[in-house]
């Protein structure tokens, strides 16, 4: 396995004390494989991430294992982590704009990385980088690496951050939102560049997104997150044709079908999400969820599986995938 | 059909840009370029584009924001921009407006009442005992309680707030609302509620719906009908269903085959070979897939083609 994460636990500071915003995940991801996160705004898939990267605001906790490669990413001090960072391991964020530098030309920022990691000369990583922005496709790359990002469009600067992500050959890219600022044609041919490079040099993708139809069409595997933990995970067939949990059942009806009679009603979830979960003792779901009993409050949530690897955590439901 | 609610006629809006040298004329970006469409009482109409294709602009001149460069935009017959100004501060009441944002959208410091009670302020005369019985009538219809009036915003969730929006909007008994991705930031679950508020408020009390989104799902969801726009011109318009099922256009046929659906397997799309803007022709041309040598001498206009649908293709997918 490239990646292996258990019993991922993370508190953050707040006023009234630590607060538990991702707890119980485990998850594992083999070389070349691409996984796919979905939840909703609070559900814990954003801070698993910068989890990973080592990134997560000043005063956060971790317990638990992360293991990629060799090391234990949890253990790691903040100088080792940055040999990572950019190297083994690389991050695309939501906002290019904000994650490029403005004021330095697109090739130096894509050719940092080489010079940092690599000891490249800084012409040779120039020249790399003009490779690279052609690699993402980026038409007249030369013309684009000694552009500043004000003068390139959303999805160029895009292609650039995945240029600059690509730029050592990382073993593992995670890609939060990467597409959710750009529009429906841009974000197509982003997301098909990221999966065929991903192909072409066994580079492991965990792509975090609200959009389960995105994951759908980029993944071969999901973790459905609600209120800080895993609900639901599996090959995305398996998930999403055959969803056993009620809060990923609940997800797919409630978007608008294509093609249905137009108005016609969709099947909201009542209730707003959590806010965080403080005291992570039984389903976050319940009280949402509409076979919520006594008993979703107080019982730890089990893990039941169903065929090869398609898990469910839900006391509800029973290895047949029946209401228990 | 009944009387159109809204006509929108040949609306033009024009930017001026920075000059490129000291005593070169101001160059001059069409953002909205001769829009025109009518929206019937008690119906919804969609307006699908990416960013920058000007659909909001086009959203600012309908609400009398921003004065048009040319065209006109009538209201039950009366034009906007023709009206005195304390008529068109009266006029305004009868058009409201739902923000993408609930979070930016409503004053932090002010309670649920006042934030809903405002666009009262633009009707002639409210009298107090009136104004908290509106307030109690339009949290109501969003399924909000009375209790809820004494709230700050920060009390409730992204769903709920965008409810208060709704609220808001509703208050004046508004003829057209105009809903500028009312959804987009709100999550899966709770587009959902929001989605269901607006068709009931349609069906029960008449609302009628000038939608902008960049989502043809949401788009499709609750308008009759759509027009996709493509920098700053209709490119084609028609009867929502038709138009997702079977679209005319080779653009609004991109937007659908981009858009993720969990149902169908992905369309691969190729590439269209690298074409320079063409300064004369159709603005599309450039990614058109379909485009042929007519296409980029000559712009083709918007034109009927059966079923209420209009394009503005010379080459219409399976026409």
């Amino acid at each position: 396995m490239l990646l292996e994460i258990r019993d991922l636990a993370i508190d953050l500071p707040s006023p009234t004390g630590a607060r538990r915003v991702v707890h119980d995940v485990s998850f594992s991801l083999a070389a070349g494989e691409s996984l796919g996160v979905v939840g909703e705004s609070g559900s814990g898939k954003t801070m698993t991430a910068l989890a990973l990267m080592g990134l997560l605001p000043d005063g956060a906790a971790v317990s638990g294992a992360m293991r990629f490669e060799t090391r234990d990413l949890a253990g790691l001090g903040e100088a080792e982590m940055q040999k990572l960072r950019g190297d083994r391991l690389a991050m695309i964020f939501q906002e290019p704009m904000s994650a490029l530098n403005p004021l330095h030309r697109i090739g130096a920022q894509v050719a940092e990385p080489l010079v940092l990691h690599r000891a490249m000369s800084k012409a040779a990583a120039w020249a790399e980088a003009v490779r690279l922005l052609d690699r993402v496709r980026l038409r007249d790359p030369e013309r684009i690496a000694r552009a500043y990002p004000f003068a390139l469009s959303g999805g160029e600067r895009q292609r650039a951050m995945i240029a600059m992500a690509l730029s050592c050959g990382p073993k593992l890219i995670i890609a939060d939102e990467p597409t959710t600022a750009l529009d429906v044609t841009v974000q197509a041919k982003i997301l098909d560049l990221l999966a065929s490079l991903g192909e072409q040099s066994d580079m492991a993708m965990l792509l975090v997104s609200h959009d389960l139809a995105v994951i759908a069409r980029h993944c071969r595997r999901v973790l459905v997150m609600y209120g800080g933990t895993i609900m639901e995970s599996g090959p995305v067939d398996a998930v999403l044709r055959r969803a056993r949990h009620p809060y990923t059942r609940a997800l797919l009806d409630a978007r608008p079908r294509p093609g249905a009679p137009r108005g016609e009603r969709l099947r909201a979830i009542a209730g707003a999400a959590p806010p965080s979960v403080s005291a992570p003792s039984g389903c976050p779901f319940a009280g949402r969820c509409p076979l919520t009993l006594d008993a979703c409050r107080a019982t730890p949530l089990p893990t039941v599986e169903f065929e090869a690897d398609h898990r469910v955590r839900c006391i509800r439901i029973d290895s047949e995938g029946r209401l228990a | 059909m009944s009387a159109p609610l809204l006509e929108v006629v040949d609306l033009v809006k024009l930017y001026t840009l920075a000059r490129p040298g000291w005593f070169a004329p101001h160059p001059t970006r069409r953002a909205v370029d001769g829009v025109g469409f009518v929206i019937a009482a008690g119906r919804s109409f969609g307006v699908v584009g990416e960013s920058g294709s000007g659909k909001s602009t086009l959203a600012r001149a309908i609400m009398a924001l921003d004065r048009p460069t040319s065209g006109a935009v009538r209201l039950e017959g009366r034009s906007l921009y023709d009206l005195p100004r304390k008529e068109l501060r009266a006029m305004r009441a009868h058009i409201q407006m739902i923000f993408q944002d609930p979070y930016g959208s409503l004053d932090p410091r002010q309670r649920i009442a006042r934030i809903v009670a405002e666009p009262l302020s633009n009707l002639a005369h409210v009298a107090r005992a009136e104004r908290s019985a509106r307030v109690e009538e339009a949290l109501r219809a969003v399924g909000l309680g009375a209790a809820d009036a004494l709230k700050y915003p920060h009390e409730f969730s992204g769903g709920q707030r965008q409810r208060i929006a709704i609220a808001r909007a509703l208050i004046t008994r508004p003829k057209l609302v105009v809903a500028d991705e009312p959804v987009s930031a709100l999550d899966v679950s709770v587009q959902a509620q929001v989605l269901n508020l607006m068709s009931d408020l349609q069906r029960e009390a008449g609302v009628t719906y000038l939608v902008i989104s960049h989502d043809l799902a949401v788009v499709g969801h609750i308008c009759d009908e759509i027009a996709v726009m493509f920098r700053g011109g209709f490119v084609e318009t028609g009867p929502s269903a038709t138009l997702l099922t079977r679209p005319a256009h080779p653009y609004t046929r991109e937007l659908v085959d981009a858009a993720p659906k969990l149902e169908e397997a992905p369309v691969s799309r190729p590439e269209a070979p690298p074409r320079p803007d063409a300064a004369t022709g159709c603005a599309y041309a450039a990614r058109c897939l379909f485009a042929q040598a007519r296409c980029l001498g000559e712009a083709p206009a918007l034109r009927v083609l059966g079923e209420a649908r209009r394009v503005a293709c010379h080459f219409p997918i399976g026409g």
